[in-house]
């Protein structure tokens, strides 16, 4: 469970991206975190995972207040940052095993877990092979592994689909579905909207860094009081200020 | 010639060190700024003050030009030497490279923008030596207006040809590069290779010098009129001209000489753009390829990657991994700590026999072990405080920093992993010197022994330092590997610290050759005492300064 209450953040003083954001995610179901360009969305995950803090409220990660122990509420998240070029001149497989040594991921679950993923993500192949080789995709994919092999209770990914080729991406889903069915956490921002309107239990729209709904779909509908698409409800919530 | 302007301007924008967010960054970046101004003053000073002493016994024989023309070749050496370097990363490796290249712009056109800024930055450099040195000749001769106006052309024209020939070294090496598959590796090797070209330089001038016999000096001495000026100059084209311009001020022949360097240089600049055109694109396409024939594991190195290590492990085989495997960090962080001792191999094999001779006999018997104590462990601060690797630990990372925040490893671990790195090429490179020092001057093996147990807090000292500005003043921003290491001001202030704590150790060593014990022994003392006060500090803080550095 993810639960963030009051949260503000604004870059150099000026700029307010999270503008006061109280919001719960519950543990067992997808939600979607939609919003326009600059909405606030890469800045609220980016203090859920440590690596912004916030000027003030509260972020709790299962219960544990994220600045009293930022260590054990890291080692709960897996996290998918939305610029896959890190690590560049690690080959796969070293930068495998180096976020397997840092999550503490040993045994037999190790090996398993990369061959695993590898070979459903079909990078077993080029494993051997500098990151800084990979394709724009493959890079997503490989950093999608990586934060995959500590099996994570929570899950933080910062528009994860884009890029990917309709097989990983299905695949991606595939797998997000069956952790949440798991009891895990899956919070993730997307622009792309039918994914969102298929894949979600519950979305969350932020606008100039403030939360506009918090819900399902079938609740926004209801609000709209018309059968209408969630692209079409997105484009009229943010159209207005 | 407005796009060349134009990109100029761009580029020009976008190395000076970016604006740090916050008013309080920016005030601290400032007051760094004018500590590292304010430290480079004592270097300055003293040329300034040689120059000065110098003067008059050389104008008594009618010789001061020949401080021009030392001055103006060695400025033009260091320039064309560390040029190499630069011009490769600016041209080749710099990150805009890739976005240069689909618009609509002309090889001449980008690499005229690149020359330009580089020699901007070339400009600051002379300000250490050319610049003293200039100003101190003005006003010890006594020169009037046209001088310094004279002198303001020289500075401004000396850099260009340097730099010229520095960039058409680095295109017919890099044009190379994009028929090589491992680019990385290749330019590893280039730079290797650009160092050997400039000890190979250095070793060939002492060979020119040692091949004049001292009766040349004597006869070049007598003749006056500055005719050992004219001898300096030779070894770069073109010096000679500029230091005719400055020494004959007064006459219009001081102002033709000056035309004609201008119009050398020119030429020269033409030569650069005409080889440029065909050369630039050729090593600049294809420039981020890597080598990547597909290679699935085999089953032993699936094995391999079965085994776990602990946190400190993995951040140190990253860190190593990634060291070596960047060019610009490999050359700054890990090759500066392996050239000590190449240099005095070099310097020992070309000197003249009987002065090595003298140097062993002199080591051999006077020297007690106490001195040698305390000179190795000036060397040792030395040798340490000149390797980035620590003083750059936060800044390599660069835009990848923020994986530091959400990885699950305690900050203080991984400063540690950074540590330790940082600490392990130092003292390899320095016991390789010690390895080396030791076969040429037969030093008993009880000697070396203790000699590297002393220096260890020596060694440490500069790793620790280093981590600690770094943490402060890190350099995340940049669009160039290069940068994280080379313009990085924790690097050069480390260097003015760690420098004059090594330099003011020798000088003891030297002075107080029989005081016994009691210098060495202090000094081993008060470096520990630094050291565990340091890491202390890292210890108790680190993790806090770390936390507070902005993502
Ligand atoms: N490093 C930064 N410095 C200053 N302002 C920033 C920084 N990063 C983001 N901002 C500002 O914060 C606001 C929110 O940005 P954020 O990256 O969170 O948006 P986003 O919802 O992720 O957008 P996108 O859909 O484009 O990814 C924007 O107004 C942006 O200009
Ligand atoms: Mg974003």
């Amino acid at each position: 469970m993810i639960e963030l209450v009051q949260v503000n953040k604004s870059y150099s003083g000026k700029v307010k991206a999270v503008d006061d954001l109280t919001l719960t995610v519950p543990a067992g179901e997808i939600v979607g975190f939609l919003g326009p360009n600059g909405a606030g969305k890469t800045t609220t995950l980016k203090m859920l995972t440590g690596i912004l803090n916030p000027d003030s409220g509260s972020i709790r990660i299962n219960g544990l207040e994220l600045h009293r122990e930022p260590i054990r509420v890291k080692e709960q998240i897996g996290f998918v940052p939305d610029s896959p070029d890190i690590f560049l001149r690690l080959k796969g497989i070293e930068y495998l095993r180096f976020m397997a040594d840092l999550y503490r991921v040993g045994g037999a679950e190790r090996r398993q877990r990369i061959e695993e993923y590898t070979a459903r993500f079909e990078m077993a192949e080029v494993l051997g092979n500098k990151i800084q080789s990979y394709s724009h995709g493959m890079r997503q994919k490989i950093v999608l592994i990586g934060a995959l092999l500590h099996d994570p209770a929570v899950w933080i990914l910062d528009e994860p689909l884009t890029g990917l080729d309709p097989k990983s991406s299905f695949l991606l889903k595939e797998i997000l579905r069956s952790e949440a069915g798991k009891g895990k956490t899956v919070f993730f921002s997307t622009h792309v909207l039918d994914v969102a309107e298929r894949l979600c239990d519950r979305v969350a729209i932020i606008h100039k860094g403030r939360l506009l709904f918090d819900g399902t779909i079938a609740a926004m509908r209801d609000h709209f009081k018309a059968d209408e698409s969630l692209e079409k409800m997105f484009l009229e919530m943010t159209e207005d200020e | 010639m407005n796009r060349y302007l134009a990109l100029s301007r761009i580029l020009l924008k976008s190395s000076i060190t970016p604006p740090a967010s916050g008013r309080h960054e920016r005030t601290k970046t400032a007051l760094l700024m004018l500590f590292v101004a304010v430290s480079m003053l004592p270097l300055v000073a003293a040329l300034a003050l040689t120059v000065s002493k110098l003067y008059d016994p050389l104008a008594a024989i009618g010789q001061q030009g020949v401080l021009l023309g030392f001055g103006c070749a060695i400025s033009g050496l260091i320039i064309f030497i560390f040029g190499i370097f630069y011009t490769i990363n600016v041209y080749y490796f710099a990150q805009d490279v890739e976005f240069l290249l689909p618009l609509p712009l002309k090889a001449g056109e980008i690499l005229g923008a690149k020359f330009t800024i580089t020699l901007l930055f070339e400009y600051l450099t002379q300000l250490l030596i050319l610049a003293p040195l200039l100003v101190t000749f003005g006003i010890r001769s006594g020169a009037g207006l046209s001088y310094y106006l004279l002198a303001a052309g020289v500075y401004l024209s000396l850099p260009v040809i340097p730099l010229v020939l520095a960039s058409l070294l680095a295109m017919a090496l890099m044009s190379y590069s994009s028929i090589a598959s491992h680019k990385d590796r290749f330019r590893i090797w280039a730079g290797g290779l650009g160092l050997i070209a400039a000890l190979g330089v250095q070793f060939a001038m002492q060979k020119v010098m040692a091949g004049r016999k001292p009766e040349d000096f004597v006869r070049l001495l007598q003749e006056g009129k500055n005719s050992l000026a004219d001898w300096a100059v030779q070894l770069f084209p073109g010096v000679r001209l500029a230091v005719k311009a400055l020494l004959q001020q007064g006459a219009a022949a001081g102002w033709l000489n000056l035309v004609l360097f201008l119009l050398l240089t020119g030429l020269f600049i033409l030569i650069l753009r005409l080889a440029g055109g065909a050369l630039y694109f050729r090593g600049a396409v294809g420039g981020s390829e890597s080598y990547a024939a597909h290679r699935a594991l085999n089953a032993a190195e699936m094995a391999e990657a079965g085994r776990s290590g602990g946190q400190l492990g993995a951040l140190i085989l990253k860190e190593i991994r990634l060291l070596v495997r960047t060019p610009a960090f490999f050359m700054n962080c890990v090759l500066v700590n392996f050239i000590w001792p190449v240099m005095i191999l070099f310097v020992m094999t070309s000197g003249e026999q009987e002065d090595i001779e003298g140097l062993r006999r002199l080591v051999g018997s006077n020297v007690s072990l106490a001195t040698l104590l305390l000179a190795g462990i000036g060397a040792a601060l030395l040798v340490a405080g000149v390797s980035g690797a620590s003083a750059s630990g936060i800044s390599r990372e660069g835009s990848q920093f923020f994986t530091s925040k959400y990885l699950p490893a305690p900050y203080l671990t991984q400063l540690k992993a950074k540590m330790t790195v940082a600490f392990l090429l130092a003292l390899a490179g320095f016991a390789l010197l010690l390895g080396v020092l030791a076969v040429l001057f037969q030093l008993p093996a009880a000697a070396i022994g203790l000699l590297l147990l002393a220096t260890l807090p020596a060694i440490a000292f500069p790793v620790l330092a280093g981590m600690l500005l770094d943490v402060h003043f890190p350099k995340l921003v940049w669009d160039n590997e290069y940068r994280a290491v080379k313009q990085n001001m924790s690097i050069v202030l480390l260097m003015v610290i760690s420098g004059l704590a090594g330099a003011a150790c020798i000088w003891m060593a030297l002075r107080y050759s029989a005081a016994g014990w009691t210098p060495a022994v202090t000094a081993v003392l008060l470096l520990m005492a630094v050291d565990a006060g340091l890491y202390f500090m890292l210890a108790k803080k680190g993790a806090d300064w770390l936390a507070a550095i902005s993502a």
